[in-house]
Formats: structure tokens, C-alpha cells, sequence
């Protein structure tokens, strides 16, 4: 007990990393287990970059695509596939243009129940000198609290993910 | 290895043992004779306690080329391996640099059997210390892709030899080296733990370096009345510089300042100042006041330059930073000089 005393300081500067980590283990698994989406999203994959407007628009809560500028291949539309993300089992599933016609979409960043797509963060260095950036091969579903690492679709490097829209029910 | 340190510092600190139970044993048989007074004794322990802290003053000047020379020569051997990497085999390149630390650590330990040849050791754990975490890296990049995980096994490795060698051998350096090694781990392992997950963004740095220097100026207390307090210098000043840049950084800038910090950041400055008298610490005074005239200078750039105008701004930056100067020289003259 009288260790204790006299080393207190010590101690204490030596469980403050630890429960540092732990605080973080606990804010990675403990929020991801109750984190719940209730919209699935569109999302398209092609060897192009794909950009909202020129490319696709949704009017009326369908997706169209632009057929001028498809037609010309400058933007790589023929190659674009579509696919469903389900954000509770993380699987995707491949649709046609047709099918992705028929959804009902909310062309917002945000959903309505909070969660959006984000890319991931490319952490890089040696101690003690890191620096972080945008990793453009790794997105997240997030909200306010939390963050889920996608399973997409990727069928080559050079695949390019585009969010299209949120799936209304 | 293990053995010869074992050896070592079991021979060292039976040594230590023995000469100090003979000398108290010495003492209480002159003190019953009659010989020697308190007095006495007391001036002897404020001599040689006098002695000690004039001794510390030149090992702090000798150390620094020591520790100087230790860095040149890790560089030499990161240059030569660096220049010729294509070329080495895996075979030389651990030799070169896993190798070469092991080398330099059993060197280091061999000098210190010697109290002529001592101070010496210092550079050469320098050295071990620089060139063992290439060498490790050079092993795990010949079996797997090295990344945070790897981080955290070579400082994780590095960690465990050097608290185990000042456990053992019961020097200072090694304590640094836990420090240092302590840190990387914490880092390496945390950023390992988060991945690429956005909710990590700078923010998660600003607050690991905030937790890293609560944790030295802790370290640096604990160790004020032990015999590593030559160490409380080194952590305060890092500890005070990293808490309070992390602590103003993470207020950051108008239009997405974060309230809690900027008005949480004075009263940990004048904490930082309450501490310096406290501990009569000019470390903590001159970041203290250093800071305090940041934080006037940020919150009056991200504040007061659109609506007073910038000249006027100044003005009144000037002012509280020639107050902030006044307070400075007075607690200095006042608490710790």
C-alpha cells in the first residue's frame, strides 16, 4: 500500500496511455455494435471517374444518365455497373441500368438517418513524424459517432466508386 | 546477451550493496564512540550532495558531445547503407545495421565495468538505440509488409530490452530510451488500432500528444526526488511545449473553432503558470507565458482583426503581451530566483 503511495505519480502516468488505448478500442467496437442504417444506396463502379451532372442526373427520384456524353465515351459510361450496397449485412449486389431505373432515390450526401459515404484516412510515417491523408481506395459509411468499413465491389484497381443515391423504402 | 547483462548488473549491485551496509555499519560504530557528531555528518551529505550537482553541470556538457558523436556515427552508418541498399544482400544489411546495435549495446556495457571508461557507454547505447530499431525493420521487411503493426513489435521489442536493461544495469539512458520507445509504441499501436477510419482524423494526433505530455510532465514529477531527476529537465520540456501546442491546436480557426478549447486554453495556461511556482520550474514558466501570448495573438487575429481592424488589434496585442512580459519577470524574481 505504501509502494502505491509513494509511486502514485508514476502510476498514474503510466495508466494514462493504457487507458487511453483502451478508451480507444472501446470507441472503435463498442459503437459499431450498435450502429443500425436503415437505407441501403446505389452505387455505381467503372474504369472512368464518373461525375454527377454531366453523366447522370436523377430527376424525380430516378436516375437517369446522360446519353450525349455517353455516347461519345468520354466519361466511360458504357463500362459502369451498378450495385445495391445492403449497409446491415455489407454485401453488395450487381443490378442493370434498368433495374436501377426503377429505384427510388435520395440524391443527398446524408441520409435521412444520418449516415454518409467518406473516404478513409491514409495514415503514413515513422515516429515521429506522420502525416495522414485521403485514402481514395477505402470509404466508410459514417455518422456523427461512428464509421463502417465498405465491402465493394471491386473488381480491378483501376475501379472507381460513385455514389449515386440513397434508396428510398 | 541476456547473460552478460544479467552478470553485470548483478555484480554492480551487490557491490553497491555491500560498500553501503559496511559504511552505515561504520558510521553507527563512530557515533557510539563518540567520534563523529550529526554536524558533521550533515556537512559531509551537503558536500558531497553540493559535489554531485556540480558534477551533473560538467556530465551535462560532455554528455551532449558524446550524444552528438553517438548521432554522427548512426549517421555514417544510415548513409553507407542507404547509398549502397540496392546492392546489400539481406545477409549484410543485417549486419550492417542489427549487427552493428547489438554490437555497440555490448560495447556500451563493457565500458561501463570500468568507472575510467564510464561515460563512454552513453554513446554507444546511443547508437544501439538509433541503429536496432533499422535492424529490426530490416528483419521484418524480409517477412511481411511493414506497417503500424510492425511499428508496434520493433518499439514494442525496443520497449522491453531497454526497461529490462534498466532494471538491470540501473542507468539513466535506458530510462530515456523506455521513454522514447514507450512513445513510438503508443503511437504506432493506436494508429494500428484505427486503420483507416475517418473518425481519425488530426484531431485523434492533438489529443494522443496531449495524453503523451500529461503523461512525461508526470514522469517528470515522479522522477524529481529519485535518482533519475537529471531526466525531469528533458520531460518537462517536452510534456509543457506538446500539452499546450495540442491544447491551442485543437481550438483551431473561426468559422470551425471549437469552443470547449478555446476557452478552456487560458485556464490551462495560467495552470501551466500556477505550476511553475509550484514546482519552481522555469520550464513552466516560459511556455506558460510563451503560449499565453500565442493564445492572445490567435484570439485576437480570429476575433477582434475584422471588427477593431488590424492596426488597433495589434495595438491591444501589444499591450497584453508587454503584461504578459511584466508577469513573467515578476514570478521569475519572485518564486524562482
Amino acid at each position: 500500500m505504501n509502494m502505491i503511495k509513494k509511486n502514485l505519480t508514476l502510476i498514474l502516468a503510466i495508466s494514462i496511455p493504457i487507458a487511453m488505448i483502451l478508451l480507444i478500442a472501446i470507441s472503435i467496437y463498442l459503437p459499431s455494435l450498435f450502429m443500425n442504417p436503415q437505407y441501403e444506396f446505389l452505387y455505381s463502379m467503372s474504369r472512368h471517374f464518373i461525375y454527377s451532372n454531366d453523366n447522370y442526373v436523377i430527376e424525380n427520384e430516378k436516375l437517369l444518365l446522360n446519353i450525349e456524353s455517353s455516347k461519345d465515351g468520354t466519361y466511360g459510361i458504357p463500362d459502369m455497373k451498378f450495385y445495391i450496397y445492403n449497409t446491415i449485412n455489407n454485401t453488395s449486389k450487381e443490378i442493370s441500368y434498368e433495374e436501377a431505373q426503377k429505384l427510388r432515390l435520395d440524391p443527398n450526401i446524408k441520409s435521412i438517418d444520418g449516415f454518409e459515404i467518406v473516404d478513409g484516412n491514409h495514415e503514413s510515417g515513422f515516429f515521429p513524424f506522420y502525416y495522414s491523408s485521403r485514402d481514395y481506395d477505402s470509404h466508410y459509411l459514417k455518422n456523427s459517432i461512428t464509421s463502417k468499413k465498405l465491402n465493394l465491389k471491386v473488381t480491378s484497381n483501376y475501379d472507381n466508386f460513385n455514389f449515386i443515391g440513397w434508396i428510398k423504402k | 546477451m541476456i547473460i552478460l547483462i544479467l552478470s553485470v548488473g548483478l555484480k554492480n549491485n551487490l557491490y553497491y550493496i555491500m560498500n553501503k551496509k559496511e559504511l552505515l555499519q561504520n558510521i553507527k560504530e563512530l557515533v557510539e564512540q563518540k567520534i563523529i557528531t550529526k554536524d558533521e555528518i550533515d556537512t559531509a551529505y551537503n558536500i558531497g550532495n553540493q559535489g554531485a550537482v556540480l558534477l551533473k553541470k560538467k556530465f551535462e556538457i560532455v554528455d551532449i558531445l558524446y550524444y552528438v558523436g553517438g548521432t554522427i556515427v548512426f549517421l555514417g552508418i544510415f548513409i553507407l547503407v542507404g547509398q549502397n541498399w540496392s546492392t546489400l544482400g539481406f545477409g549484410t544489411k543485417l549486419l550492417a545495421t542489427f549487427g552493428a546495435g547489438i554490437v555497440a549495446y555490448i560495447v556500451g556495457i563493457l565500458f561501463s565495468q570500468d568507472h575510467r571508461t564510464e561515460t563512454i557507454s552513453t554513446p554507444f547505447y546511443l547508437i544501439s538505440a538509433l541503429v536496432l530499431p533499422i535492424g529490426l525493420w530490416v528483419i521484418f521487411e524480409n517477412i511481411m509488409e511493414v506497417g503500424y503493426g510492425v511499428q508496434s513489435l520493433i518499439s514494442g521489442i525496443l520497449l522491453i530490452t531497454y526497461l529490462f536493461s534498466y532494471f538491470v544495469l540501473r542507468k539513466n539512458v535506458f530510462v530515456l530510451f523506455s521513454i522514447i520507445f514507450g512513445t513510438w509504441l503508443f503511437f504506432s499501436f493506436t494508429n494500428f488500432m484505427a486503420g483507416s477510419m475517418p473518425t481519425f482524423d488530426w484531431q485523434f494526433y492533438a489529443y494522443r500528444t496531449l495524453i503523451v505530455s500529461v503523461t512525461y510532465v508526470l514522469l517528470g514529477y515522479s522522477f524529481s526526488e529519485t535518482k533519475q531527476s537529471p531526466l525531469k529537465g528533458f520531460l518537462y520540456l517536452f510534456g509543457v511545449f506538446g500539452f499546450l501546442v495540442s491544447a491551442l491546436s485543437l481550438g483551431e480557426w473561426e468559422p470551425h473553432q471549437n469552443i470547449f478549447w478555446e476557452l478552456i486554453y487560458p485556464v490551462l495556461v495560467f495552470g501551466v503558470l500556477f505550476l511553475s511556482v509550484t514546482l519552481k520550474s522555469k520550464i513552466f514558466l516560459t511556455w506558460g507565458a510563451l503560449f499565453l501570448v500565442a493564445y492572445i495573438f490567435k484570439i485576437t487575429a480570429e476575433y477582434f482583426s475584422n471588427n477593431l481592424g488590424w492596426p488597433l488589434a495589434l495595438v491591444v496585442a501589444g499591450f497584453l503581451m508587454i503584461g504578459v512580459g511584466y508577469m513573467f519577470f515578476s514570478l521569475k524574481k519572485k518564486y524562482l530566483n
